[in-house]
């Protein structure tokens, strides 16, 4: 049995993409595929249109348009099978096409990821449980980038948080388990937040009923997929409970920024096409006001590491992203002009040539991202961008909060969206383990004021996800009860939150996404991974610590200011089948080279995926570890309170 | 009773809105807790109403904007005193309502009234 390999992204979404293909094949003939909206993004990531047409998928359609037609015999249904809503939606058009029905269709439903009980029924009760072919399609991690592995659980904020519905827990487990069986037990699990407790346990058990259940097969074989990986360090768990003010903050980096302004999905982004330039009838002077052409067409861009300007640019603070395309357009330039003086010989002109697709291709993406860069500038020179902003920094650096509130105040009154204002109180709430009841009760007056009541709904669905909350309410001061809130006045100390000095063109810290301030989430990695340099930071020429501390050791004083449940397993197999294992490695594995996977339940912002790429980098500078990052989604402020906003509205006149 | 304010949110016409929200506010009556949430939900009662006034007088589209977007609207219209009635029967602030008179008066491009503030 050959070792595990170390974790190589691109060989889960082949497996992924054979997985899919094969069912696929598996019925026979044409057939039109109707994909659930939410899916498309990643499936794309994955396959490429033609690739599906080979195997014999005829036209493509979205679940929620309700439009699949009779064209061909079979019908194959791509969906989640989660929500009871999309199984009703599915279970609809198969008896709307079965009513239609001149042709006598075959159906065939592929759960993604699985098939559940529910979704069961759902058909039974519509009488279609028994006409369909239903299989499942183990979609888990869909690879977003080569350190970044993502469910694309869009909704799992608002399940897991408001609805504490902890499905996407299980599938994290599940995902996280094929990890485990393909590569080996994570040898420690350490984590922080109470959800990720959850997730550490299921996973613990799922083990030992694999190993249960195998040893009852009289497998003995097999053992060995289950011993500690010699390739993973460690599993660390951040829920997002933990640290939500970072996903609050306007994110300061390329990429983030262009999430805010833009949104990304599965690496794509919908840009007006008037910005980039692909439809030439759009007067240039209405460039950038989506307002003012509505209807402009959307162009669809791809963004990814594939591109290796986007590489450079897409994790550096915005502030310096300028000079970076300004470096890049003189190198091409000088390129391009010392064309005339090499064409003398045939050799160099020939070298000169074989160069040539590449630098169009870097100017074509050179001018995109030019244009998308003269957009956000313009976007974060606006006095809606700054202002917000503004009083982000101040909360963040430990600034008394009511001294924020006239401009919070302020920007209500000047209707600036919604979502912006939320993003702002809940930073200030959260941060400050609440607001005080009588300025809370203001500012949700003065938010269904201006922006309607049926926001009733979302102040108290913001509520219940503990993002808006009076102080010393139920709860408790955060002397109370210590780990149920986040002591921030504390952590911040202790872990060094805000730095002032910092340095946006050449990082020396992670504090450089936010333009001061180091993600807590970010922090809690490096207190594990990264003690020294940590250590150091925080009590600068004070005494060294112990050298080889583990899991939380050195932090755990400031780990227990932050809410959630901290916790710490170390997983390992039998005692024989370890030693197996050693014989087989040749003993005495150095730690280069080892994983760390670090999960975020709850999803991510691509601003601390920057911050964490910036730690695997000065990691790997130390000959160290890598660092795989994995999470149900990526999300941004919008998204989190856009969770809670009820969208419907009183009237509909509008 | 936010589930009867979500119901209420699907109701087609304002008198069945207004009913479902009395069913609300009847269940906050007598929790100590939730004043602020049953003021709001009277609050929004009374601009229901209000709102269906406007209607009438001035043409559609008064339904379902928040207090301060029918100040907004009501001003740009150039019915001031409607406007003002609406700040003091909400106790809107002095603050709130003047930058809505000034984002109301630009839009409305009128400048001799934004000279004589």
């Amino acid at each position: 049995m050959a070792p595990h390999a170390s974790l190589n992204t691109s060989d889960i979404s082949e497996k992924a993409r054979r997985d899919l293909l094969q069912l696929l094949e598996g019925v026979r003939g044409k057939k039109n595929l109707v994909l659930e909206k939410a899916l498309a993004g990643p499936l794309n990531l994955l396959v490429k249109f033609s690739t599906l047409q080979e195997y014999g998928v005829d036209k493509p359609f979205f679940l929620e348009n309700d439009n699949v037609d009779s064209s061909q015999r079979n019908i194959v249904f791509l969906v989640r099978g989660e929500k009871a809503k999309t199984v009703m939606a599915v279970a609809n058009q198969i008896k709307r096409l079965r009513n239609k029905g001149q042709i006598d269709h075959e159906f065939s439903i592929f759960w993604v990821p699985r098939r559940t009980m529910v979704s069961d029924q759902i058909l039974e009760e519509a009488g279609v449980l028994g006409e369909a072919n239903v299989t499942e399609c183990p979609l888990y991690f869909i690879p977003l980038a080569e350190d970044l592995l993502s469910l694309e659980l869009d909704d799992c904020l608002s399940d897991l948080y408001l609805r504490k519905d902890p499905t996407s827990v299980y599938l994290s487990a599940k995902a996280l388990m094929l990890l485990q069986q393909k590569h080996g037990v994570f040898p420690r699990i350490i984590g922080k937040g109470d959800n990720a407790k959850r997730l550490a346990d299921l996973l613990i058990r799922m083990r030992t009923e694999l190993t249960a259940s195998e040893s009852s097969n009289g497998g003995g074989t097999s053992f060995l997929g289950l011993t500690p990986s010699s390739s993973i360090d460690s599993l660390i768990i951040i829920d997002r409970e933990v640290d939500f003010p970072t996903v609050l903050l306007t994110q300061l980096t390329y990429e983030g920024l262009i999430d805010e302004v833009f949104g990304i999905q599965a690496n794509q982004t919908e840009v007006d096409s008037s910005i980039v330039g692909a439809a030439p009838q759009q007067p240039s002077q209405n460039a950038g006001s989506a307002s003012v052409a509505p209807q402009a067409l959307k162009r669809k861009i791809a963004i990814d590491s594939k591109d290796t300007l986007y590489n450079t640019l897409s994790d550096s603070n915005f502030a310096i992203v300028g000079n970076l395309l300004n470096k890049v357009a003189r190198r091409l330039q000088s390129s391009y002009e010392s064309r005339q003086i090499a064409s003398k010989s045939t050799a160099e002109l020939r070298e000169f040539v074989a160069k040539l697709p590449g630098y169009q291709a870097e100017q074509a993406s050179l001018k995109l991202h030019t244009s998308l860069a003269e957009e956000i500038i313009k976007h974060t020179r606006s006095e809606l961008f700054t202002r917000p902003l503004e009083v982000q920094q101040n909360i963040m650096s430990g600034a008394d909060p009511t001294t924020q509130h006239d401009t919070i105040e302020e920007l209500i009154d000047r209707a600036i969206p919604l979502s912006t204002i939320l993003r702002l109180l809940c930073l200030e709430s959260c941060t400050n383990a609440g607001m005080r009841a009588k300025d809370l009760e203001n500012f949700k007056r003065a938010v269904l004021h201006g922006y309607g009541q049926q926001h009733l709904l979302t102040l108290s669905s913001l509520e219940k996800m503990g993002l808006l909350t009076t102080r010393s309410s139920g709860l408790g001061g955060a002397a109370a009860k210590p780990g149920s809130v986040t002591n921030y006045t504390s952590v911040r100390r202790s872990l060094r939150l805000w730095d002032d000095e910092v340095n946006e063109a050449d990082p020396n810290d992670i504090s450089y996404v936010f333009s001061g301030y180091a993600s807590l989430s970010v922090r809690l990695v490096q207190s594990i991974v990264q003690k020294h340099y940590l250590a150091a930071l925080v009590r600068p020429a004070g005494q060294q610590a112990a050298a080889a501390a583990q899991g939380w050791r050195l932090f755990e004083d400031a780990a227990k200011n932050i809410r959630g449940a901290t916790f710490d397993e170390t997983q390992t197999g039998e005692e024989k089948a370890v030693k197996a294992r050693q014989m087989l490695n040749g003993a005495g594995h150095a730690d280069s080279g080892k994983t760390v996977v670090v999960f975020f339940l709850g999803g991510v912002c691509r601003a601390e995926i920057a911050a964490l790429r910036f730690v695997a980098k000065k990691l790997a500078e130390g000959g160290g570890k890598r660092l795989l990052i994995c999470t149900t989604a990526i999300v941004k402020g919008d998204g989190v309170v856009g969770a809670a906003i009820e969208t419907g509205r009183f009237g509909t006149g509008v | 009773s936010n589930l009867l304010i979500s119901e209420a949110l699907n109701q087609l016409d304002t008198n069945s809105r207004i009913e479902k929200l009395k069913l609300a506010a009847k269940l906050l009556q007598d929790s100590r807790d939730h004043t602020l949430q049953f003021k709001a939900i009277d609050e929004t009662q009374r601009l229901l109403k209000m709102q269906d006034a406007f209607e009438k007088d001035l043409g559609p589209g008064f339904a379902g904007l928040s207090i301060n977007e029918t100040m907004f609207k009501l001003i740009k219209l150039g019915n001031m005193k409607r406007a003002q009635k609406v700040q003091s029967e909400f106790k809107v602030t002095e603050k709130t309502y003047w930058w809505i008179r000034l984002r109301a008066l630009v839009v409305k491009r009128d400048w001799n009234e934004l000279e004589e503030i």
